[in-house]
């Protein structure tokens, strides 16, 4: 909590001593009182108390899961949790950087005794995405507006607008069987699903010598089952400066990578394959491939509040150089990696065909943040189409995800392409 | 600090109350004859405050407050589109400069042909070290005005000043070509 003096009353003090100084200059008794006027409300200040405020903040919104465009009534309630008087509070509410409010303010000020609780709403409109508010910001002064409290409240309570769909399945590579429990490699072995039959060899099992075939053609075949393996995904997103670009009227692509990334978790963690995230942007971020619930939703929590995935662009450049090769060295030979990135700029597309190259299976979920209009807004459009195709001439699967497209959709999309 | 001022606050505060109970502490009589006469007095007590009047003028400005400013997220962040340095650069007049924009040319030309080159390679099915080669060679579309300016090194000085609408063109020609391959359909 940072304390200020506003120094508010400062003028007064020199007001009061010109107007004592002119007073007795010219012999005026008034001017003198009234300089002591003066003097009172200087010294007021330092003889009022300044009690630091304690506030407690709570927030709703009517629909935690709307659908882009519609609008969602956020209501806030703020207490006064403190012995003292705040008679003059001001509170700002943190609402998602990407989401604009249409109708009242998210600000209120008031005055609380204690224990009292002061309410406001307003409405923003929801946009594609996961959008996470931010911690309200608090300004309390004491009576005279000479002493100030900021603060920051409401972080630990995380409301979120999640205006995206469940995913029923994840992109990650089929060598592989897409199913909800595993990741299943493209081989026979012990399992639990049917893979093929082929002729029988003495030292195979007996239990899985197909009996039925033998009992219908007297020939001896054995029983081979999908393997299972487990294999790991990683999950990155690209938040550097560049990937920080959207069409006007949508949701920037850093938080649709951002919220991609978490319907991903979701679906991912439903599996037994291992799951983790990791970002290039203000600095690199990693939390290591893991299964369960918390791990889960550790993922989640790192999503929602790591300051590499902040929905306001970074300023200072990044070395994804230096971010790649701490990639890298988390990265196993079983390991997926899942890129959730623009396509910018080239410098990650020359990361992602370098990891396709060293052997891990890259798929590339890119949200487009091109848009029709001018020349270089044209011209982004082709450059991203080529870098597109730069990736897939290198065996990188990419999943084009247009701006008003459900992810489900661009999978569902870039599936039935990858089939054909 | 401020504990000093105010005690020295208090004190000349006592020492006004007990002058005007006629206390023979404070030698008001005695200041008032080595002067000459009390008005003197006075007006040296109001010259020590007009000082310190304007010393606490000075440090109480308007520019002196000390507030926090509340952050304003009515607004959603603003991000540039994809492609918008391309815009600005076209739209700055140092581009049509012949030495001071040259830099800044060669960044256009070269985001260009890069551009060019990639859809190219996509267009006609060919390597990248071939659609190099073709764009190099202006050999990649009919309108000569767009081969010839990503194929010079060094463009003429009209060429130069005509850099913007140039440049626009070679955005649309290299669209055209796109929507060429893309009436092949995808691949991948």
């Amino acid at each position: 909590m940072k304390r200020r003096r506003t120094n508010r009353w400062r003028g007064v003090v020199g007001v009061a001593l010109v107007v004592g100084a002119v007073g007795l200059a010219a012999k005026r008794p008034p001017l003198l009182l009234l300089a002591g006027v003066g003097v009172v409300f200087a010294a007021y200040p330092d003889l009022a108390p300044r009690t630091e405020p304690a506030v407690g903040l709570e927030r709703t919104v009517s629909d935690p899961n709307p659908d882009p465009g519609d609008h969602v009534e956020v209501s806030v309630s703020v207490t006064n949790q403190g012995d003292g008087l705040l008679a003059d509070l001001r509170v700002v509410d943190g609402v998602p950087p990407t989401l604009s409010v249409v109708e009242s303010l998210p600000r209120r000020g008031t005055a609380l005794r204690p224990g009292e609780t002061d309410s406001f709403t307003y409405t923003v409109r929801a946009e594609r995405g996961t959008h996470g508010f931010e911690p309200a910001t608090v300004v309390a002064r004491d009576l005279a507006g000479a002493t100030e409290f900021e603060t920051t409240v409401g972080a630990e309570a995380l409301t979120e607008l999640d205006c995206t769909t469940p995913l029923s399945s994840a992109p990650v590579r089929p060598e592989t069987l897409q199913q909800v429990g595993r990741i299943a490699a493209d081989a026979g072995g012990i399992g639990t699903e049917f893979y093929r039959t082929r002729e029988y060899h003495p030292s195979d099992s007996i239990g899985r010598i197909d009996w039925n075939r033998y009992a219908a053609t007297g020939e001896l075949t054995t029983t081979e089952y999908r393997e299972e393996r487990a294999t790991s995904v990683l999950i990155a997103v690209d938040a550097r400066a560049s990937a920080y670009r959207g069409p006007d009227d949508h949701t920037h692509a850093v938080v649709r990578c951002v919220s991609g990334a978490r319907r991903l978790v979701d679906v991912l963690s439903r599996t037994r394959n291992p799951v983790g995230v990791a970002g290039f942007g203000r600095e690199y971020c990693l939390l290591e491939p893991d299964t369960g619930r918390e791990h889960a939703r550790r993922a989640h929590r790192i999503l929602a509040t790591h300051e590499t995935f902040d929905s306001r662009p970074p300023t200072d450049p990044v070395d994804l150089e230096g971010q790649a090769r701490q990639l890298r060295a988390s990265l196993n030979e079983r390991t997926q990696l899942v890129l959730l990135s623009p396509l910018c700029d080239d410098e990650i597309v020359r990361l992602a065909r370098r990891l396709q190259l060293a052997g891990h299976a890259v798929t590339v979920v890119t949200p487009d943040p091109t848009d029709e209009g001018s020349p270089g807004r044209r011209l982004g459009q082709v450059e991203r189409r080529n870098r597109e195709t730069e990736l897939r001439d290198a065996g990188v699967r990419v999943v084009p995800w247009a701006a008003d497209e459900a992810l489900e959709s661009a999978f569902d999309r870039a599936t039935r392409r990858w089939h054909r | 600090m401020r504990r000093v001022l105010a005690a020295l606050g208090g004190a000349a505060v006592v020492l006004g109350l007990l002058s005007t109970a006629g206390s023979s502490l404070v030698p008001v009589a005695a200041a008032a004859r080595a002067l000459g006469n009390d008005y003197l007095l006075l007006a040296a007590i109001g010259g020590i405050a007009a000082l310190a009047a304007i010393a606490a003028t000075a440090s109480g400005r308007a520019e002196r407050m000390n507030q926090a400013s509340t952050p304003d997220p009515e607004g959603p962040v603003t991000v540039p589109p994809a492609g918008g340095t391309l815009d600005e650069s076209l739209s700055s007049w140092q581009l049509r400069l012949p030495v001071l924009g040259a830099g800044q040319r060669e960044t256009v030309r070269d985001r260009l042909r890069a551009a060019a080159v990639g859809t190219v390679r996509r267009s006609e099915g060919c390597s990248r070290t071939e659609a190099a080669a073709k764009v190099a060679d202006g050999e990649w579309t009919d309108d000569d005005h767009v081969a010839r300016f990503l194929a010079e090194d060094d463009l003429s000085v009209v060429a130069t000043v005509r850099t913007p609408s140039i440049a626009r063109r070679t955005v649309a020609v290299v669209e055209s070509l796109e929507a060429s391959e893309s009436n092949r359909g995808e691949v991948t």
